[in-house]
């Protein structure tokens, strides 16, 4: 039986019908046409699905949608404000970072999380915070360089 | 309008675009969530397909009685084999694969028999359990030697000498004496048995390999529904719309004005999301129903219907002199190709020479590739068409040659090393190529020759590999270049955005022919209605052909320009150039002109907007199939070398990759930045198909098909970033594009012997079997203590 939810991502109130066993990243892109995260796994391995939930990146195959009220959801959608590209953007830009695209949201999403909490990451922190984003096209190296370059310029911003 | 093909000649020193790291054009779109891929777009009131498998890996159909799955609520309507075509399909070499079991007969597990379409995809799953199948079981067969061996008691294809083959099958030929052979490849190059008697030192070994998946991040997904005036419409996360509208026409008899295929980004193919299968079953649905159907995997289905690298076993025999030189090779490479090869496979007893022959120069070489058929999953392609399965045997053999002889095997490489003029093993003559500077970069990168320190437990050591890789030239490309008011400049093209960065690079070719920025030029895309005729993203071509179709399509387009132009400005068009949105003339530059006002001068007289076009086509010479030998079968031979450092826990068998450099002869690359990020990709793939990466099956069962269990490369199994190093090292190839040779798949290629080498330099244990799992390489370190 679908059931009446309140969700609030990017900054804006949804109220939406879903069955309760559907996964966040299920309702954002199936009943809400939000789909910048992508389901590729579904048992939690890859990443893609990766949202933020008040801040701190979730799989979103794992959190039942119900889960998330009450929470803010940011979405890669919610990113950037208007025109300007957030620095983690424009660093995935200019070093590369992007080929298939599948897995650059959640990459995107983890990195924000990282950098948001440390200012001053390390290669080993980066690895970390991307450790649970599979990425199958780069090989990860400009991945990294390009969140080590994000914060560098988010530093420079501050 | 002509078309023209053309060879491109201009110096790299003029380029302004080409050649430069520009940024990808579909960059902005990615990092913004605006790229769409196919599962992004969702129609109100599409139906949802879900498929009825085979719990047997060989067993005859006796009866499916779907009145259950059909009273189910929900459940709009099932396709049943009796509803699908007769017609085998296959690409490349066999025709195989029926869309469903028409002939009553399953060859694996998960083999769909049904199609179960409902309004919702649960309702779909759960009728798909109400569907009763019965079966009468089969004995089946599992392993490949003993599904060729002339006693095996099981025919997987019975009727195969009735199968036609393939667009490209040419090559490979169709073995009737053996019941369980798909297709068979062979090289005979001088005499194999002269050369070993020359030879002062013979060297034979056995390799394996496991199978091993794409782990392409996006699944399969594809809908289909019919028009109005009874087009069937299929729009597909898969690669080839071009391919795939022929392959349906075929199917369903359809006319060519009646299909049409579109796709959007594709999140990644690895040489997976070429095989029509699944749009087959879902075209079904839709032509049966009337309705949008989608039909989507999970990824447990991913792997049954992901044409995955077969596994195989290769026999490899070396004639060596003294002195170091090479003078007879024998291989005998045999893949399990599973129950159906048409996913690609049949040709993959060609391909898995693919890797090797152009590497050294060998006068003497006889070789036999087959695939064979077993109760298995299907195969197909998957990057490197498994020449990275030959280039493991041979290129561990040749670290096993250089050890047998006494040699540095950087060294015994650098003596048999082909050189410009060598022949390669299919008899064609090696121009242009720079094998000898990419095994040296890598060497030197890796610093080849300064023994790294172990510690503790762990114990270090280097490998080098070598690979050469033959782009298939198959199918011509068509290109349109539109010539727009504004000064954009639209390229259509009709293959496909894997990932692999093929729209920047028809935008970097078409913005150095008008000598504009990439942002000024659009690429247009993934749809038969609108894009024009081309193969697919396969085989590493598109740089080539797409390409120089673009090429050919800008030049066609720039000849109007001038002509429209020279009229405007009294000029005779040969006088005429043009660049930042002008047409000038070459010898008095100040006299120029904007698109713009050419266009609303001629509006009056017809010309909205011009129009080029241009195509290139690659004729193949006679090839003869009895001894493999074409004197032009290949367009072109790039190379790659890596050098791999490792550390080996002898304790444990753990394995760590620190290290990997690699020189690469491309050519003049078209866009660095790009080549960098399709071989540090490729390194870490092959980190996962080397280290930890195998599709496991117990009786034909999937035992690790998921994420979870079938563990592929993190951010952690990868080298730390300044650990990754690339280098280019080739001259300018006089007949490429621009210079240019491509790169794709031969990224995979030599690292599975490079690491093996690796970690034989570290402890003296010769891996034969990849992946070198902890557990494999802690037996071999156990052996080796014991025989020591
Ligand atoms: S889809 Fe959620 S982790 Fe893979
Ligand atoms: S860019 Fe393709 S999976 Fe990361």
């Amino acid at each position: 039986m679908k059931q009446l939810l309140q969700l609030k991502v990017n900054g804006e109130e949804y109220e939406v019908f879903a069955e309760p066993w559907k996964t966040l990243v299920e309702v954002l892109r199936e009943e809400l046409g939000i789909t910048a995260a992508k389901e590729s796994c579904n048992t939690g391995n890859c990443g893609a699905c990766t949202v933020l939930l008040d801040g701190k990146a979730v799989k979103g195959c794992l959190v039942l949608a119900s889960q998330a009220r009450g929470h803010d959801v940011m979405t890669l959608e919610g990113l950037s404000n208007g025109d300007g590209l957030h620095p983690i953007q424009q660093a995935f830009i200019d070093h590369f970072a992007v080929q298939c695209g599948f897995c650059t949201s959640g990459m995107i999403l983890s990195a924000k999380a990282l950098l948001d909490e440390n200012k001053d990451p390390t290669e080993d922190d980066v690895r970390k915070a991307i450790a649970g984003n599979l990425c199958r096209c780069t090989g990860y190296k400009k991945i990294v360089e390009a969140i080590l370059v994000a914060a560098e310029a988010m530093k420079q911003e501050a | 309008m002509t078309q023209t093909s053309v060879v491109l000649t201009e110096l790299p020193a003029q380029l302004e675009v080409v050649g430069k790291g520009v940024p990808r054009v579909d960059a902005l779109d990615k990092v913004t969530g605006k790229a769409k891929y196919t599962g992004d777009f969702r129609e109100q009131g599409m139906l949802f397909a879900k498929l009825v498998r085979s719990p047997h890996p060989h067993a005859n159909i006796k009866n499916i009685d779907v009145s259950a799955a059909l009273a189910y609520p929900g459940v709009k309507g099932i396709v049943l084999p009796e509803d699908a075509p007769d017609r085998r399909m296959g690409y490349f070499a066999t025709c195989d694969r029926q869309v469903l079991p028409k002939d009553g007969r399953v060859r694996y597990v998960g083999e769909p028999i049904a199609v179960v379409v409902a309004t919702t995809s649960e309702i779909a799953e759960e009728a798909v359990a109400l569907v009763r199948v019965d079966y009468e079981a089969l004995p089946a067969i599992f392993d490949a030697e003993e599904a060729m061996s002339p006693d095996c008691p099981v025919a997987i294809h019975p009727m195969k000498h009735t199968y036609s083959k393939g667009s490209a099958g040419g090559a490979v030929q169709a073995v009737p004496e053996i019941p369980n052979a798909a297709s068979r490849f062979k090289i005979r190059k001088g005499d194999v048995e002269k050369g070993f008697k020359e030879a002062d030192v013979i060297v034979e070994n056995r390799f394996t390999v496991a199978r091993v998946g794409h782990g392409r991040m996006e699944k399969y997904i594809a809908d289909a529904w019919m028009e109005a005036d009874g087009t069937l419409v299929v729009r597909r996360a898969k690669k080839g719309i071009w391919r795939d509208k022929d392959w349906l026409c075929q199917l369903f008899g359809l006319p060519a004005s009646k299909v049409r295929v579109m796709e959007s980004y594709i999140g990644g193919d690895f040489g997976g999301k070429g095989w029509v299968a699944f749009e087959g079953l879902v075209a079904l649905a839709a032509m049966k129903l009337k309705r949008l159907v989608r039909l989507e995997s999970t990824r447990e289905e991913d792997f049954h219907d992901g044409t995955m690298a077969p596994g195989a076993v290769m026999y490899i025999k070396d004639g060596l002199k003294k002195d170091g030189t090479i003078v007879a090779r024998e291989t005998t490479m045999i893949l399990e190709g599973g129950g159906y090869t048409g996913g690609g496979s049949g040709q993959s007893a060609l391909c898995i020479h693919n890797g090797i022959l152009a590497c050294y120069n060998i006068p003497n070489w006889k070789s036999d590739g087959y695939v064979a058929y077993t109760n298995n999953p299907p195969t197909g392609t998957l990057r490197g068409v498994d020449a990275p399965r030959g280039s493991w045997a041979a290129e561990s053999q040749m670290d096993c040659d250089a050890h047998a002889l006494g040699m540095d095997p950087l060294e015994f490489r650098l003596k048999n090393v082909a050189r410009e003029g060598d022949t390669c093993a299919l008899g064609q003559v090696l121009q242009h190529i720079s094998p000898r500077e990419a095994i040296e970069k890598a060497a030197e990168l890796i610093q080849w020759g300064a023994k790294s320190e172990g510690d503790g437990d762990w114990k270090r050591g280097k490998g080098l590999g070598l690979a050469n890789y033959g782009v298939a030239p198959m199918a011509p490309s068509d290109v349109l270049v539109k010539v727009i008011r504004d000064g954009t400049i639209e390229v259509r093209h009709g293959t496909d955005e894997v990932g692999q960065g093929l729209n920047t690079v028809v935008a970097q070719l078409a913005a150095e022919e008008f000598k504009i920025k990439t942002d000024r030029v659009k690429v247009i895309f993934g749809d038969t209605l609108t894009a024009p005729w081309d193969y697919s993203s396969s085989a590493s071509r598109c740089t080539w052909f797409t390409g120089n179709a673009t090429v050919a399509a800008a030049r066609d387009a720039k000849q109007q320009l001038f002509m429209l132009a020279g009229k405007r400005m009294g000029v005779a068009a040969e006088e005429l150039d043009t660049r930042d949105g002008r047409v000038f003339c070459k010898t008095a530059p100040e006299k120029s002109i904007p698109f713009s006002d050419l266009f609303q001068y001629e509006s009056a007289i017809g010309h909205g907007e011009i129009l080029g076009k241009g195509y290139y086509r690659y004729q193949r010479q006679p090839f003869d199939p009895e001894t493999g030998q074409c004197a032009n079968y290949y367009p072109t031979y790039p190379y790659l070398a890596y050098g791999v450092e490792a550390a080996v826990n002898t304790r444990t068998g753990e394995v760590r990759v620190l290290k990997v450099s690699a020189g690469v002869d491309v050519g003049q690359p078209i866009n660095i930045k790009m080549i960098e990020g399709q071989i540090e990709g490729g390194i870490v793939m092959a980190i996962g198909q080397s280290l930890l990466e195998e599709v496991m099956l117990k009786n034909g069962v999937h035992v690790n098909a998921n994420f979870g269990t079938y563990r592929m490369p993190t951010v952690m199994e990868s080298p730390y970033a300044a650990n990754i190093k690339v280098e280019s090292v080739g001259k300018p190839d006089p007949t490429g594009l621009h210079g240019g040779k491509p790169l794709g798949e031969m990224v995979l290629i030599p690292f599975f012997a490079a690491l093996g080498n690796a970690i034989y330099d570290a402890t003296g244990v010769r891996m034969t079997h990849s992946p070198m799992t902890r557990e494999s390489v802690f037996w071999g370190l156990r052996q080796h203590a014991n025989a020591h």
